[in-house]
């Protein structure tokens, strides 16, 4: 693959430093990244010196949220280069697998029968791991499908794992407590919401059915009398993983037919459902035989609120960078400026924030967009490591950017990158009135 | 066994009750008056028998807790071994399930079980209504050890391997407790106990670490001999 043998060295080699021993990249990294999400601020240097082992040895109690974070990780691949991001997706499969007794007794208490009399046949054991539960395969005749069952305890475990992590997290982003709460609320939230399959197995239902008429995008069906709080059932899609997909070496052509409709997938969502599937993590997707994309987790949905979404997604119109005032009432909005920000900082932070702007937004300002670009994705990592080392951004007190942001940026990030892994050049339908020619 | 009977002899007067209804009925007392009934006279009464025909089923009140206690036992094996599956097990599912079916068989009970408990000082030592069920268990128990040998699930080790019924009797006792002391929703947490702990026992029952472990403090020990 390309975009492996064209990671500087030197960041491989800087990253090397972190990989002493798995526990310190385990915490350093998760460090790294709980600053970089919630502020925007991540030091190289920091990750550098992250005496890490504490963090790592409570995260490594928490399996189910710790999973989730770990495969949040995985997905950042500004921060992490390849070889390393690999690494990680291992951590995702690292929880032991429910003993089939288990299994047995999850289905006789939710659906009030064993699995062997739900199906036909039933694998004993997991076929695959999610981060909160496994899957198994079930037949009946020759119908596949695929039973989602979910670990014990997961949904009541959520609130006290994060409340051991915050601690870290307001050591680490000198924060106070109430605006970290801020953001932890949000989190929690999803993170609930997705230990709740019965919601899950509405929202599939629907963002599915909402989006049928996307061409080359396949949904499984799902049922509701195999589903409950903490099982889900579905078809079974047959396909490969990005990772193994890209192996066959696709055709040019067969990589921007799925690359278009995975954009028209989330384009639609976002701007005409204003609910998203808000994981974008390649373990979601699945490349179907017949050209066409599978998506098969509709566990982290986050719905965008009306008056986000318009003050948000403006700042995607390339015109608005050229209106200074405006921009800055956006900025605000937003929460990436405060009023009592310090004058000489503010500057800076409007340069900075109208720079990255300008990135994320170059794919909407352009009727089509190459995203296998190296260049591009070197930009949005420079203008990182740029804001990393300044020390306005370090000594920010406040967070930067408001709550909603936090999951419609790791959509649009998770997005971009599978984009850029799958090599696509992709026509960026956007609404119509995203749509502005740059009248200069 | 205990004091019980196992059949009640025929007597004349159909509506002789058996041990069975007697251990329900003393379950339903303490259940609605929160206590043993004061005397075995009174609860012969109760249940219209002459105090002398109750002592041919159970001569104290410990005694019909006991029979309680085995009953649970009784049927989570009963519950087990009639499921098709179970054959297919290995014997860590297999104990597996038995934990699982046994929490499903208490949790219908909880209320009795949490005033039983109220009396446990010790978690760690077997409160006296546990004997009967302990004994059913350990039988049980060591059949699942002798086939775990032959599967080479579990390790013969002298002496250590011999004590690995008490040792899941250990385990039990603590599950109990677990179960006990949970305040999850749908005991969620207690799943997850039996989940890790019979994982723990079968990793450390299974050949590994352990066997090493063994292995270089017998050579170390044998070496210093010969030195």
């Amino acid at each position: 693959m390309k975009e492996q043998s064209s990671i500087p060295t030197s960041k491989v080699a800087r990253a090397s430093k972190f990989v002493s021993t798995g526990a310190k990249v385990g915490g350093n990294y998760v460090k790294h990244y709980a600053k970089r999400f919630i502020t925007g601020d991540t030091s190289r240097e920091d990750l550098d010196q992250a005496n890490a082992e504490d963090i790592y040895g409570s995260l490594s109690e928490l399996k189910g949220s710790a999973l989730k974070v770990a495969q949040m990780l995985a997905m950042d691949k500004n921060i992490l280069p390849t070889a390393y991001q690999n690494q990680f997706s291992m951590a995702q499969y690292s929880a032991p697998p429910l003993s089939y007794p288990l299994v047995v007794k999850t289905f006789k208490e939710q659906l009030g029968k064993s699995p062997s009399d739900a199906f036909e046949s039933f694998s004993k054991s997991a076929v695959n791991a999610a981060s909160i539960g496994q899957v198994h395969k079930g037949t009946i005749g020759d119908k596949e499908f695929a039973v989602k069952v979910q670990y014990p305890g997961v949904a009541g475990s959520v609130k006290s794992d994060l409340k051991l992590v915050k601690p870290f997290a307001l050591r680490l982003v000198k924060l106070n407590e109430q605006e970290l709460d801020h953001y932890m609320e949000e989190v929690e939230e999803r993170l609930l919401e997705e230990t709740d399959y019965k919601l899950e197995l509405l929202r599939s239902k629907q963002i599915s059915e909402a989006c049928a008429h996307i061409p080359n995008l396949t949904f499984p069906r799902y049922y509701s009398e195999l589903s409950s709080e903490r099982i889900l059932t579905m078809d079974w899609l047959q396909g490969l993983h990005l990772k193994e997909f890209l192996k066959t070496n696709p055709s040019q052509n067969l990589r921007n037919q799925i690359g278009q409709a995975m954009w028209d997938f989330y384009n639609h969502q976002v701007h005409n459902l204003l609910q998203v599937h808000a994981d974008p993590h390649p373990g979601n997707f699945l490349m179907m035989e017949n050209g066409s994309l599978g998506v098969i987790d509709f566990g982290c949905v986050k719905v965008i609120p009306e008056d986000f979404y318009r003050t948000y997604f403006q700042l995607m119109r390339e015109d608005l960078l050229w209106k200074e005032e405006e921009l800055v009432v956006a900025f605000h909005d937003l929460c990436f400026l405060y009023e009592d920000d310090r004058a000489d900082y503010k500057a800076l932070y409007i340069d900075v924030f109208k720079q990255m702007m300008q990135l994320l937004g170059a794919p909407f300002h352009k009727e089509s967009f190459d995203f296998a670009d190296e260049e591009y994705f070197r930009k949005i990592f420079d203008l990182g490591e740029g804001i990393s080392k300044r020390k306005e951004f370090k000594n920010s007190k406040h967070p930067r950017g408001s709550r909603h942001g936090l999951y419609i940026n790791r959509t649009y990030f998770g997005l971009y990158n599978l984009l850029h892994d799958l090599g696509a050049e992709v026509k960026t339908t956007k609404p119509e009135w995203l749509m502005t020619s740059l009248v200069k | 066994m205990e004091k019980e009977a196992k059949s009640p002899k025929a007597k004349t007067g159909a509506k002789k009750p058996q041990s069975a209804d007697i251990r329900a009925k003393y379950k339903d007392h303490v259940l609605e008056n929160g206590a043993a009934p004061s005397s075995f006279f009174l609860f012969a009464k109760s249940l219209k028998l002459k105090e002398e025909d109750l002592y041919e089923f159970y001569n104290s009140f410990e005694s019909i807790e006991k029979g309680i206690w085995h009953d649970f036992v009784n049927s989570t094996i009963q519950a087990i071994e009639s499921e098709k599956v179970y054959e297919e097990y290995s014997v860590r599912e297999k104990l597996l399930a038995f934990y699982y079916t046994l929490i499903e068989e208490l949790k219908r009970n909880r209320s009795y079980i949490l005033w039983q408990m109220q009396a446990v000082k010790h978690p760690t030592t077997t409160p006296y209504f546990l004997k009967a069920f302990k004994s059913e268990f350990l039988s049980w128990a060591n059949n699942l050890v002798i086939e775990g040998k032959d599967t080479d699930e579990i390790a013969n080790r002298p002496f250590i391997s011999d004590r690995y019924g008490e040792a899941m009797w250990v385990q039990t006792l603590f599950i109990l407790n677990f179960w006990h002391k949970d305040e999850s929703k749908g005991f969620e947490k207690t799943d997850a106990a039996i989940e890790k702990a019979v994982n723990l026992a079968f990793d450390l029952m299974g050949r590994g670490a352990v066997d090493s472990l063994l292995d270089l403090a017998k050579f170390i020990y044998q070496s210093k001999k010969e030195a």
